[in-house]
């Protein structure tokens, strides 16, 4: 007994195979995804973290602070690069600082003893600004949430750029989080920002009086430039890298009366550059970075290169180089740069300066 | 359920036809040897017969549904396949083993039954590996190993099992026994289905022979209407001399061709 | 015929295995409890048994029994939004990164196999790496762990269908595709990490993601892994039947009645939800989910149904105390988990795997 010829059900049960395969392949996977999102949106309402999921900020490229402080009149009200507004009762004086150049900061406005946490770049000697306060007051390191909590803050500024988990979690603690933007590109910035550390701290006078100095040692820097002096084409080489426009280096030496070579040809910000490049823009100063100690073996290295050694400023000796502490620390430590290279381009005999701050 | 029935079946692998078209078809109670040289289609057919691999075209009946069509399950509760050897790296007991093969009996939750229980007894005791029960599995003999390997596929209580090159790993006594309880399963009523490459070993205990050569069917029926001098020669290039035996089957003796 | 009931003979648990069974759990329960305990307790800032007791009764108990309780703010954010969430989240990590493990041991038959090796490990860190490149991961605590689950998902569908014809998906092909779609997707995550070398704060948080870490996990972390590590570890448990069958080899789990095909992908798809969101909240933790099934697996044997529950509990606990360890040895810096936890899985490998070499050759 033959059966029916089959109407090729296997064949038709192939196709739908193939159709059936890939429904299988895709269909969990849809599924989880759509499981995935749901998750979060569910997250999102009812477990949010302070703070809120945030749609990701346009990248400010100008590092403007996006300073919006309230009325003198406490309680106070400033708004961070969250956009987040905290609300300080009254002065502060048990401070938590969470990046390197807050800090600096920090240290400058406020009394030292207010600071009880800095970050962990403030124990490195090679990069701090603020060793002598650290080996004063040896302020807890601010790595450990659950250590800066039982410090009982009542203030902490942690930097812009830094992982969302830290700053909600302390957000959650009921502790004032102000999230400060850390990247400037202007002195201007740099000098309000020395202003709004005095406003969410209290210590407003203080806070005036380094906004003062800092304004103040600038002006002195760019006033050792001669009137008609011919305008100092000047590089700035932080290791492999240079800074063109929208960097705070290009607002230093467009200040100090010069002009900044990485912009000059096209740079926009913080760029990696071959030195091949360095030698068709052939500029007249240098200021480069090395370690604590390290500026004369810097130098040499520089002097060194095949290629550095055919631009201008290595033949007539006008390579600076700078302790990286002070090179571009954001801070108002950032006054020191700026007098460091006034003095090198401007003032006494060219010579590749060490500085000491 | 105990006609197997492949219809035009045709299996391709790499863009070459390895199987087919060939159609083919296996009665209940029968003891029934697939044989040919290697490459034949002796190990695709048994796949296909088994619902492991399914025919690129034609189609493999049992009881006249399509296997493909089925779900996996319902198959394996009628049709076991007992593979060459079972390599393993872990150290289940032959009791869990055994238990493995009620998969098809059982749904995902369900605890084991006294059905169950009964199966695996009555499968222990049929292929004597009963005082193997708490070995593990990895410790054990060739034929130990290829006893329990039957053993699991009877749990499963089917009408066919199909035995891929069972006695290819055993030495000469295991062999034997494992063919004697083939046959024993035979005559109880199952339809076992063996592919060897070794006609010989299996000429007194298969009622039905099926020839294979590059995966087409040569001839099929009793012994000595397929097991020809002629057959022989063409499709294993060799020349055989009957050797009369007490068993009734006769031994096929190989010379090379042209030299008997 | 009458066949041996075999009731002396239980058939498939000796006495013997079950009385493994019982003290492995005996042993293992108190033990698990005491961790919990022991990680809730230590922590940098020290905070005695009765405040935390207290702060637990506050948080978990209704308003009016509590009125009389006295916690400051900050024992109760130590307690009960740092160190409790970061337990927590350790424990499911944990217990998803060995349940992963037993899948993957049981899928690949082999009992050296690893979570990863399905890609979902690279596609994670990818995910990841590009939240934090992109700066999600600085404006949005969701960000991070959401791109790292939706990289690792991505990641297995890529490597599916890459080793996917007609339907048919071999073990090894699935094996070799995982390895090369790992190997690309940290390619590019390398080249993420050096065009953005300039901002080497983000560099650094990378790296020591990359590492693993429970730093700073929250009660959102937990809701985040939690839902999808239990979704993973029910899933795994339903199909622990065809876990068995396929480690016996694939040919034999289809003639038993094992839809091989879909429980592949059913199987694959866990594992990487598991690894996913694991990864998804802890970074890169590796040899939870090589080393606890194989360890669990030689004291209680391979059946999954047994092996599966008892490394889940076993690597929660494992991870648990590997996070203490991470954090407390050395203070004030916490040593990322990811280094505790080869420090002690890698030797602990090795032995397993002179072990097995030694005994191979006895044999």
């Amino acid at each position: 007994m033959t059966p029916d010829k089959p109407d090729s059900p296997a064949r038709k049960s192939k196709h739908d195979d193939t159709v059936h395969q890939r429904l299988l392949t895709f269909g969990p996977s849809l599924l989880l995804l759509v499981l995935v999102a749901t998750t979060a949106a569910a997250v999102h309402q009812f477990a949010s973290p302070v703070g809120g999921l945030q749609l990701p900020l346009a990248p400010k490229g100008d590092g403007d602070p996006r300073i919006r402080m309230g009325g003198t009149a406490y309680p106070r009200k400033a708004t961070d690069s969250d956009e987040v507004t905290i609300t300080t009762a009254r002065p502060t004086h048990r401070i938590i600082s969470q990046y390197w150049s807050i800090d600096e900061y920090v240290y400058t406005v406020v009394p030292p003893q207010d600071v009880l946490a800095v970050s962990e770049s403030a124990y490195v000697k090679d990069i701090s600004n603020v060793t002598a306060q650290i080996e004063r007051f040896h302020p807890t390191v601010a790595t450990d949430p659950e250590r800066v909590l039982a410090l009982d803050p009542d203030l902490m500024i942690v930097s812009s750029n830094g992982r969302a988990d830290y700053t909600s979690l302390a957000r959650s603690s009921g502790v004032p989080v102000y999230r400060m933007q850390t990247m400037f590109t202007t002195l201007d910035q740099v000098e309000q920002n020395i202003r709004l550390v005095g406003y969410i701290t209290g210590q407003d006078e203080s806070a005036e009086r380094e906004a003062v100095r800092f304004h103040d040692a600038i002006e002195k820097a760019a006033a050792l430039r001669t009137a008609n002096e011919p305008k100092p084409r000047i590089l700035g080489l932080g290791g492999h890298y240079s800074y063109g426009t929208e960097t705070l280096f290009q607002d230093i030496v467009t200040r100090l009366g010069g002009i900044n070579v990485g912009a000059e040809n096209g740079l926009v910000g913080y760029v990696s550059v071959n030195f091949e490049q360095i030698i068709r823009w052939d500029p007249e100063w240098i200021i480069a970075g090395a370690s604590t100690g390290q500026t004369k073996q810097m130098l040499a290295k520089l002097m060194a290169d095949p290629a550095i050694a055919l631009t201008q400023a290595a033949k007539n000796g006008h390579i600076v180089v700078i302790e990286n502490r002070v090179f571009l620390p954001m801070s108002p430590f950032t006054s020191v740069f700026v007098q460091a290279i006034a003095s090198a381009v401007y003032g006494p005999p060219p010579e590749s300066a060490e500085v000491k701050p | 359920m105990s006609v197997l029935k492949a219809h035009d079946a045709v299996v391709r692998r790499g863009g070459h036809t390895i199987l087919g078209p060939l159609s083919l078809e296996i009665g209940p109670g029968e003891m029934t040897a697939l044989i040919g040289p290697n490459g034949s289609g002796k190990s695709t057919l048994l796949r296909l017969f088994s619902g492991i691999w399914k025919p690129d075209s034609g189609d493999v009946f049992l009881d006249g549904t399509a296997i493909g069509t089925r779900p996996r399950k319902e198959i394996a509760r009628h049709i076991s396949f007992v593979p060459q050897e079972m390599q393993i790296d872990f150290s289940f007991t032959v009791a869990e083993i055994l238990a493995m093969g009620r998969y098809a009996h059982r749904g995902r939750f369900t605890p084991q039954s006294e059905a169950d229980r009964t199966a695996i007894s009555l499968a222990a005791t049929e292929c004597d590996v009963t005082h193997l029960l708490g070995r593990a599995v990895n410790t054990l003999s060739g034929g130990e190993r290829q006893r329990v390997l039957i053993a699991r596929s009877l749990v499963a209580q089917p009408e066919f099992i199909l035995l891929d090159e069972p006695t290819a790993n055993l030495d000469i006594q295991h062999a034997l026994d494992i063919l004697e309880l083939c046959r024993a399963l035979a005559q109880k009523g199952k339809t076992v289905i063996v592919a060897t490459h070794d006609f010989n070993s299996v000429t007194r205990f298969v009622t039905r022979f099926v020839l294979l050569q590059s995966g087409r069917l040569v001839a099929e029926g009793p012994r000595d209407a397929v097991l020809t001098q002629k057959a022989i020669q063409n499709v294993f290039q060799v020349e055989a001399e009957l050797v009369a035996t007490k068993a009734g089957a006769p031994l096929y003796f190989f010379h090379q061709r042209g030299s008997y | 015929m009458s066949a041996p009931t075999s009731n002396a003979l239980e058939l498939n648990r000796t006495a013997g295995s079950r009385l493994r069974s019982s003290l492995f759990y005996a042993f293992l329960l108190p033990i698990l409890f005491l961790c919990l305990l022991a990680a809730i307790g230590i922590g940098s800032s020290p905070i005695a048994w009765s405040t935390i007791l207290r702060v637990i009764e506050y948080k978990v108990l209704p308003h009016e029994w509590t009125s009389s309780i006295q916690v400051t703010q900050a024992d109760q954010v130590i307690v009960w939004l740092i160190r409790i969430p970061r337990v927590m989240v350790a424990f499911f990590v944990g217990a998803g990164l060995a349940s992963a493990g037993v899948i993957m041991q049981a899928l690949f038959r082999n009992p050296l196999a690893e979570p990863s090796l399905v890609g979902a490990g690279g596609g994670a860190v990818l995910g990841g790496v590009t939240a934090f490149v992109a700066g999600w991961s600085a404006t949005s605590v969701l960000s991070l762990p959401l791109l790292a689950m939706l990289g690792s998902l991505l990641a297995l569908v890529l490597v599916y269908v890459m080793s996917t014809r007609g339907g048919v998906t071999p073990v090894t092909t699935l094996l070799l595709s995982g390895v090369a779609v790992t190997a690309l997707l940290f390619a590019i995550s390398n080249l993420l990490i050096s065009l953005n070398i300039v901002n080497w704060q983000i560099e650094q948080e990378i790296v020591l993601w990359m590492m693993g870490g429970l730093d700073a996990r929250t009660w959102t972390h937990v809701w985040l892994c939690a839902p999808f590590v239990l979704l993973g570890l029910v899933a795994s448990l339903i199909q622990t039947r065809d876990l068995d069958l396929l480690q016996l080899g694939e040919e034999t789990a289809a003639s038993f009645g094992v839809e091989v095909e879909s429980s592949k992908r059913m199987l694959t798809l866990t594992a990487a939800i598991l690894t996913g969101a694991a990864v998804a909240v802890s970074g890169m933790v590796g040899f939870v989910g090589l080393v606890v099934p194989h360890a669990v697996r030689l004291i209680l044997g391979p059946s999954n149904r047994r092996l599966l529950p008892a490394s889940v509990l076993t690597g929660g606990a494992f991870l648990v105390v590997c996070d203490l360890i991470a954090r407390t040895i050395h203070p004030p810096t916490e040593i990322r988990l990811g280094i505790v936890t080869a420090l002690f899985g890698g030797p602990l490998f090795i032995y397993l795997l002179l072990r097995r070499y030694r005994g191979a050759v006895n044999t």
